[in-house]
């Protein structure tokens, strides 16, 4: 093997690696904000961190879309289908591919137009960081934590507790299937098609072929080496190499280096400078572009709007954005349903949507009380989140963020159903803003004192009334901002000197 | 799941028979001695010094920690560690107490000795923030999770009134001693959280208990399985906005700590110490109306030490 694709495997292998950590906890986001699309959001809608979108745009006019053969864990899942292919399958050679332009502008061109006019589901079904994500995070992870805690369950009746155990979250199946029907997909296209995915459907393959169709450093076949033997075309997983015409199409070629050891007369180098292409050609492919693009412009504004102000909200059962979101406007158009979030939440109340935010935002978090509830000294998601649906809060402004008031039933309480004491509410609230108000025979009735509650859902999640809760959340959709609880002067200074009362 | 069963019927009855082999005869001399010769249980309450001092002091007025934890057998301290706070809070049992605890059973010879609690936050969190999964690595236990089904089987409660059977962790039913560490705080629903209303930590399914009479229960459960020993932690004691509280403008320093055999005893000494009178809190009324423990103060031997 040559150094460049060593180099390239190892690359490609460590990151996906970091990136399945940082869904098991492991504090390397940047590996997230580095992600294509993810830059491109936060530049373009957070007007924030330039550097990660222009590291990409940079390196890729370099050295061409390395960043499609190491950076995205999307590109390497498929790597790791097409070694399986050349493991176990008989047939292995691929075959060129078509480039199929005007599909793929036409295409990205939506998802863009659309994602500018403020609907990113579309966006986020093709984009590859978040596909990626929902897999690791539905997928890998539910598995590597079973086996864990098979271990650790073994283990533990050897009186061995080395393995520490750990609290999956809830199997959400339509999260689970949607993961899986992709990866499945994704799989079966790589198999047979190597990279077709990200030459074709890609966002971010679309965006970084057009750059590196001028990268400073490509692949180039030898006029003279070469006698059009076609062995480079069979190792090719983008399909991008025409052996006849001796050419590579450097839109599709995503630098994996296979080819250079595949030829058997050395004719394939990566090096600096390349060979012109037709000029007239782009020409004609920059007018297609243009002119399809206008008319979808045209075609997808009216659909767009419409989607954007679809908020079907129940107000029995309302949506409660995580503490950062801010509103649900900023929410909706950022976030790509990654499930960094969910992955990273310690209490697992962040738990994927079906309908509730809208079709268009299916899969997207909400917070779910019925599930777990908010941390009062925690902004974990908002540390996580790369695109900024989840902006960065610190833990002091967090404590302050209303996401929601709980309202109390007294009909289904216990303490006015049984007569008995209850008050888990009380106990759980970190705020203070449930109290026990004095009920009949000294019992102690839930109040709200809603000015000071942040919505965190305590008091939902531990209200053991059945089978519905006597206290609840109603999500605000915009944050508000509480009153700080102010407890009053200590009472009583009873006991600090004093000698036992008995 | 039937070769796991297996694996801890073998064990459960390995283990008991262990005991019975070893040292279960003496254990039980042991502590009939303590019984025997003031026909009153002990209640030691100590006074202006740092936990892990008082307890130092308070141990030794019962001959020290060799009296109930006898070479090669394992011990459960069960501290609260519920909630997701920093120590200075007192939400969670100190965790110099609990460290000078552990020390003690292993200086007296104690095989392994685990420290667990079924945590209302989030575990992981509360194990760390609360100091307590450090000071328990520290000082050479294990750190136990209290957070899964997995590790509690049913139980059938003894002359349960409202509360016949729950399930409990199996720490709780095959650990040789089992020593109780709660801390004195208020309490929104059972008015005071002390050493009773610290086992709901052992238990599975705490949110039956605040459906069906809540006081009720904790005393039911009380007779389960009584603590070897009790020791209250009283240093920061929250008196308002407990068991969770809030900015720690509600703590009282009062830097004591109460050590009995008989927890009910401890926890009427507790409540006084709060300030309120034993049969107020109806869980400790109901437990010495049953019989579980002397609430009044006045049938217990109690040893002041003011340091």
């Amino acid at each position: 093997m040559n150094k460049l694709k060593v180099t390239r495997i190892i690359i490609s292998i460590a990151f996906l690696i970091l990136f399945i950590l940082i869904f098991f906890g492991l504090p390397f986001y940047f590996i997230a904000h580095i992600q294509f699309i993810p830059a491109f959001i936060n530049v373009f809608l957070n007007h924030t961190l330039i550097f990660p979108l222009i590291f990409l745009l940079i390196l890729t006019f370099f050295f061409g879309r390395v960043y499609c053969s190491t950076l995205c864990p999307f590109g390497t899942l498929q790597d790791i289908f097409i070694f399986l292919k050349y493991k176990f399958l008989k047939r292995k050679s691929f075959e060129k591919q078509k480039n199929y332009k005007v599909f793929r502008y036409i295409f990205i061109s939506i998802l863009f137009i659309a994602f500018f006019l403020g609907n990113i589901t579309f966006l986020s079904i093709f984009e590859p960081y978040s596909n990626f994500g929902r897999i690791a995070n539905e997928i890998i992870k539910p598995v590597a934590y079973f086996f864990n805690n098979l271990m650790s369950d073994i283990l533990q009746n050897f009186d061995v507790y080395f393995i520490k155990k750990v609290e999956t979250h809830s199997f959400y199946a339509h999260s689970f299937f949607y993961a899986f029907a992709v990866l499945i997909s994704v799989g079966i296209l790589a198999f047979f098609k190597g990279r077709f995915f990200c030459n074709t459907l890609c966002p971010a393959g679309a965006i970084l072929g057009l750059i590196s169709k001028y990268s400073i450093f490509k692949i180039n076949i030898s006029e003279k080496k070469c006698n059009s033997c076609g062995l480079c075309v069979g190792v090719c997983k983008a399909g991008c190499i025409e052996p006849l015409s001796k050419k590579i199409d450097y839109e599709l070629c995503i630098n994996c280096f296979n080819c250079i050891d595949a030829c058997a007369k050395d004719g394939l180098k990566y090096f600096y400078g390349a060979k012109d292409e037709k000029t007239d050609e782009t020409k004609r492919d920059f007018l297609n572009k243009t002119i399809t693009g206008f008319f979808i412009f045209l075609l997808t504004t009216s659909p767009a709007k419409l989607f954007a102000n679809s908020i079907l909200i129940k107000k029995k059962n309302p949506i409660i954005l995580p503490p950062g979101a801010q509103n649900i406007n900023n929410f909706n158009r950022k976030c790509i349903s990654c499930h960094l979030c969910v992955s990273a939440c310690p209490t697992k109340v962040l738990t994927p949507t079906t309908y509730e935010y809208g079709l268009k935002n299916f899969l997207q978090p909400k917070m779910n009380y019925l599930q777990s509830y908010c941390l009062y000294d925690c902004n974990k998601c908002s540390q996580v989140c790369p695109t900024g649906a989840i902006k960065f809060i610190s833990v002091e402004e967090k404590k302050k963020i209303q996401i929601g008031v709980a309202k109390f039933e007294m009909k289904n309480c216990v303490v006015y159903e049984n007569e008995t004491d209850c008050g888990m509410c009380n106990e759980y609230c970190p705020t203070k803003a449930v109290i026990l108000k004095p009920y009949k025979n000294g019992l102690g009735i839930p109040y709200i004192r809603e000015h000071i509650c942040i919505g965190c859902g305590a008091c939902e999640f531990v209200c053991p009334a059945k089978p519905n809760k006597a206290i609840y959340v109603e999500g605000n959709l915009e944050h508000k901002i509480a009153s700080l609880p102010s407890y009053g002067k200590q009472k009583r200074k009873k006991g600090e000197h004093e000698e036992f009362p008995f | 799941m039937n070769r796991r069963k297996f694996i801890k019927e073998t064990l459960k009855y390995g283990v008991s028979a262990g005991i019975a082999l070893t040292g279960i005869d003496k254990l039980l001399a042991a502590t009939a001695s303590i019984v025997d010769k003031t026909e009153k249980p002990l209640l030691a309450a100590i006074k202006g010094a740092t936990p892990d001092k008082m307890f130092e002091r308070g141990i030794a007025a019962f001959g020290g920690m060799t009296q109930f934890v006898k070479k090669g057998q394992t011990v459960l301290v069960k501290p609260n560690i519920g909630w997701d706070v920093a120590p200075e809070l007192a939400a969670n049992t100190n965790p110099k107490l609990v460290g000078a605890i552990i020390k003690h059973c292993i200086d007296a010879g104690a095989k392994k000795v685990y420290v667990f609690d079924h945590t209302c936050d989030n575990w992981e969190r509360a194990y760390k923030n609360s100091g307590i999964e450090y000071a328990v690595k520290q000082a050479g236990g294990v750190m136990v999770p209290g957070n899964f089904k997995s590790n509690y089987q049913k139980v059938t409660v003894p002359g349960g009134k409202v509360l016949k059977s729950t399930e409990v962790h199996e720490l709780l039913i095959t650990s040789d001693v089992f020593i109780n560490v709660p801390v004195l705080k208020s309490h929104g629903s059972a008015q005071l959280t002390i050493a009773m209303k610290n086992l709901m930590g052992v238990v599975w399914d705490r949110r039956y208990w605040h459906i069906t009479d809540l006081h009720q229960c904790i005393a039911d459960f009380a007779a389960y399985r009584k603590p070897d020993l009790t020791v209250i932690d009283a240093y920061n004691v929250m008196t308002e906005h407990g068991p969770r509280g809030t900015d720690g403008s509600d703590l009282v320093k009062m830097q004591s700590q109460i050590i009995s055999t008989d927890f009910v005893a401890a926890d009427a000494a507790a409540a006084k110490l709060f300030g309120l009178e034993p049969s107020d809190i109806r869980h400790i009324k109901i437990a010495g109306e049953k019989g579980l423990g002397k609430i009044n103060l006045n049938d217990v031997n109690i040893k002041k030490i003011y340091l």
